[in-house]
């Protein structure tokens, strides 16, 4: 899943400077799991930009929205109304979402309510750690379910750097080092040897090394390419 | 300015729920009841249930039943042995074919919520589930015989409680030996080890005609009878000295001599008094049983910030533990004779037959509902419900939304607090008499 | 102008005061039955449990007119509902601390542990947020007015 977080606050004020009328728009997606950017979210922020305005002596009128996926575009037809009431949209999505409501209202301005931080899972309320870095090119099945790209700091590919003290990485104490999970899961799965294999450099071409990425699945492509 | 008469007319907005239709439930239930523990708090249990018509299955660690209670003579009436009671007992359970008892055997697992709970058992024949609609921990505590805590070395005439009291059950005699009692410096927090010593206080002066003195920071002897033990010690001839921290406690020559300064008379006649016995008795350290971590994680229930299980709180009785349809028999701070844990055994066994009063019955929906149109199922009320009460039901055709699945606060679990409302990320979660609505509109009627 | 001049010299705080209904609520009426006095603009929320309280209620009763906020939870430790007091708590903070960064002042949103049997108590804590309020004059925020 994607995980966000809110922008500060001051950030999302100074886009709004100037602005009448705004729409705060959250999504049931990945945002409203990881609690950045569901409907409570959208009330919360309208709430703090209408007192916010009203202090500084320029009050604003805040209209709010909540879509399945804003990376779904049919499904902004459910806030048509108020995106067009609008003179700007504050988007609480990940950073597709925003794109989303810039690539379907052309003529509308979007700010970005959230900072989107990575692909993870929540390990506890209110905790969320990295996972995937989305390169394109899975090796979990050779790093015994842990990801090196991911979880190594350096995404190193054939063992740990010389910064694994005790099992942690020198970035920060609170960082696992990824080649010592790798090496206990291993331990646990009875393949260590497997460690022995050196793997050849990894192609990054499909990871954002190859610029921006694009799928398209003929099997599932309609006729109209569209 | 304001609309609300404020100070009369309390936004009181559970009263509007009445307006409100409740749907009801239907629930079908499992009337068996899993009873952990197999000493006198387990068995009380089992039979009180049993008597409500519920099935049992009761499950011991140990190859048999008893558990401490043999050695427990301060829990029974002096001059009873509590061997002969649990005997009868034993006896009742045997003839009730409702009571399955299975020795050496453990719960290892327990998923479901109350009313349906499935239990993995591990017996000495191999693993075994059970379907059970409740589940009574009577696990009672363990003691630890510490002296050193009282600067005591490990010495024969260095008596714990529980071991004086069985050396009496057994019948060892101590006839012209003295002996010399201190109390509460470790366990003040408990009540059982000051009835325990008075009780076998009398019973040595009656039966030996010991001398015996008593040292002590509090006398507690709360509960129905007990408090006229103290009197009867005292009409007797036992001793009684308060004491502060400073007792010295010395060992030699196969003696004990303990001195002190009275806080009461020190003032007038100053100085160090000293008393000399033959045996010093002192209370073991009460502590949970070896296990209470496993038990704890199995049945996902908290403890108390002595890590005993139990409710210490003012709202919730100590026979109840953080989740609905797991009960606590034998109150650990309180318990002070087998009338209290009959009593724990009858309440608990009244609540259960409460929750679940037969197989099928309906129940008033007023737990918080789930719109799950709105409902992502990111298990945030899961996670964040303080008593377990939320399942993630799947069902396709009743939820109406992407996942097909959606929340669901158990009736039977759920205990009303709202906390999963206010976590609700996507606004799915509306509480019946305490809606989301209710309070805005109170809010809005602020500037009127 | 003039008008709110005049409202300023004659300035009444209102409070929304969301009350656990085995604690705050039950210490409230007990003052109430007392005929303990204290400020008449005062609004009473009763709630199942403190946990209860959403973020959005404390920010919405600001926003509807209110010049300050106050939630009303049991003592530590003895929450009905085992953590109700402790998520409320956490999620004051994290209010206080977004109405400090939009320009209003994280004191007008108050937090207090109480037991049912503490009429005084409760009067003690709604003069003392009033008095703040007084101090602090009108919530510079509240978009109704």
């Amino acid at each position: 899943m994607i995980i966000a977080n809110g922008k500060p606050i001051e950030e999302v004020l100074k886009s709004l400077e100037g602005h009448k009328k705004v729409a705060v728009l959250g999504c049931r997606g990945c945002v409203t799991v990881c609690l950045a950017g569901g409907e409570k979210e959208v009330g919360i922020l309208a709430s703090q930009i209408r007192m916010a305005r009203e202090q500084a002596g320029q009050p604003v009128e805040v209209l709010e929205g909540t879509v399945e996926r804003q990376c779904d575009y049919e499904y902004f037809e459910q806030v048509k109304d108020i995106i067009e009431e609008a003179d700007a949209i504050v988007s609480i999505a990940c950073g597709v979402g925003v794109q989303g409501v810039a690539e379907t209202f052309p003529e509308k301005v979007v700010y970005p309510g959230l900072n989107t931080m990575f692909m993870g899972a929540n390990l506890n309320v209110g905790v969320w750690a990295e996972r995937c870095q989305g390169c394109g090119n899975c090796v979990l099945e050779i790093s015994g379910g842990v990801c090196p790209v991911a979880r190594c700091s350096k995404s190193l590919m054939n063992g740990p750097c010389g910064g694994s003290q005790n099992g942690k990485c020198e970035i920060s104490k609170d960082v696992d080092c990824g080649w010592q999970l790798i090496y206990d899961r291993l331990s646990k799965i009875g393949r260590v040897d497997s460690l022995r294999n050196i793997i050849p450099p990894k192609d990054w071409s499909t990871s954002r090394d190859g610029g921006p990425r694009k799928l398209v699945r003929e099997d599932l492509q309609l006729e109209s390419g569209k | 300015m304001s609309k609300n008469n404020k100070n009369s007319g309390v936004a009181n907005l559970h009263l509007e729920s009445s307006l409100e239709s409740l749907p009801r439930e239907e629930m079908s239930v499992t009337r068996r009841v899993l009873v952990i523990g197999g000493g006198i708090a387990g068995v009380e249990t089992a039979l009180q249930c049993a008597e409500r018509g519920f099935q049992v299955t009761l499950i011991e660690r140990s190859e048999k039943l008893g558990g401490a209670f043999g050695k427990l003579a301060a829990l029974v009436e002096a001059g009873e042995n509590p061997k002969d009671y649990l005997q009868s007992k034993f006896g009742q359970l045997e003839k009730n074919p409702l009571i399955e008892v299975l020795t050496q055997t453990q719960l290892v697992d327990l998923t479901g919520l109350v009313g349906n709970f499935t239990a993995t058992l591990v017996t000495g024949t191999g693993k075994r589930k059970v379907k059970v609609g409740a589940v009574t921990i009577a696990v009672g505590l363990q003691t630890v015989f510490c002296p050193v805590k009282y600067g005591l070395a490990m010495e024969p005439n260095v008596l714990g409680l529980t071991k004086l009291t069985g050396e009496l059950i057994e019948g060892k005699s101590f006839t012209g030996k003295d002996f010399t009692f201190v109390l509460g410096k470790t366990t003040e927090n408990f009540v059982l080890p000051f009835i325990s010593a008075l009780k076998n206080a009398i019973y040595l002066k009656e039966k030996f005609g010991s001398g015996v003195s008593i040292f002590y920071t509090n006398m507690k002897v709360g509960g129905d009878g007990l408090e006229a033990l103290y009197g009867q010690a005292r009409n007797l001839g036992i001793n009684f000295f308060k004491i502060s921290e400073n007792l010295e406690l010395k060992l030699q020559n196969n003696q004990v001599t303990v001195s002190f300064q009275d806080p009461f008379i020190g003032n007038k006649l100053p100085g160090k008094y000293q008393v000399v016995s033959d045996y010093i008795v002192i209370p073991e350290e009460i502590v949970p049983v070896e296990n209470i971590a496993e038990l704890v994680e199995v049945l996902k229930v908290k403890l108390d910030a002595a890590d005993f299980l139990g409710e210490n709180n003012v709202h919730v009785g100590p026979q109840f533990t953080s989740r609905e349809g797991i009960y606590v028999v034998d109150d650990i701070y309180a318990t002070s004779c087998l009338a209290h844990i009959k009593q724990d055994a009858e309440l608990v066994a009244g609540e259960i037959a409460g929750k679940l009063p037969a197989e099928a019955f309906s129940v008033e929906g007023d737990q918080p509902q789930v719109d799950a149109a709105k409902c992502v199922v990111c298990l945030t009320c899961f996670r964040c419900c303080p008593h377990k009460a939320i399942e993630i039901l799947h069902d396709a055709e009743k939820y109406n939304n992407l996942y097909g699945s959606a929340a669901r606060m158990n009736p039977l679990a759920c205990r009303r607090c709202g906390v999963c409302v206010a976590e609700c990320p996507g606004k799915a979660i509306q509480m019946p008499g305490y809606q989301d609505a209710q309070v805005v509109a109170v809010l809005e009627g602020l500037v009127g | 102008m003039a008008g709110q001049v005049a409202r300023l010299e004659t300035f009444q705080p209102e409070i929304v005061a969301f009350c656990c209904e085995n604690s705050g609520y039950l210490a409230a009426q007990m003052a109430i039955e007392a005929k303990l006095s204290y400020p008449q603009t005062v609004t009473l929320v009763k709630l199942p449990c403190s946990g209860r309280v959403d973020a959005l209620f404390l920010l919405k009763a600001l926003e509807n007119g209110a010049d300050g906020v106050m939630v009303l939870a049991c003592q530590k430790e003895n929450c009905k509902f085992l953590k109700g007091n402790v998520r409320a708590e956490q999620r004051i903070e994290a209010t206080r601390k977004t109405l400090q960064r939009i320009g209003i002042q994280p004191e007008r949103v108050a937090f207090c542990h109480l037991a049912a049997n503490m009429g005084h108590k409760f009067v003690e804590e709604v003069r003392g947020l009033y008095g703040k309020l007084t101090e602090l004059g009108p919530n510079p925020g509240k978009v109704r007015k």
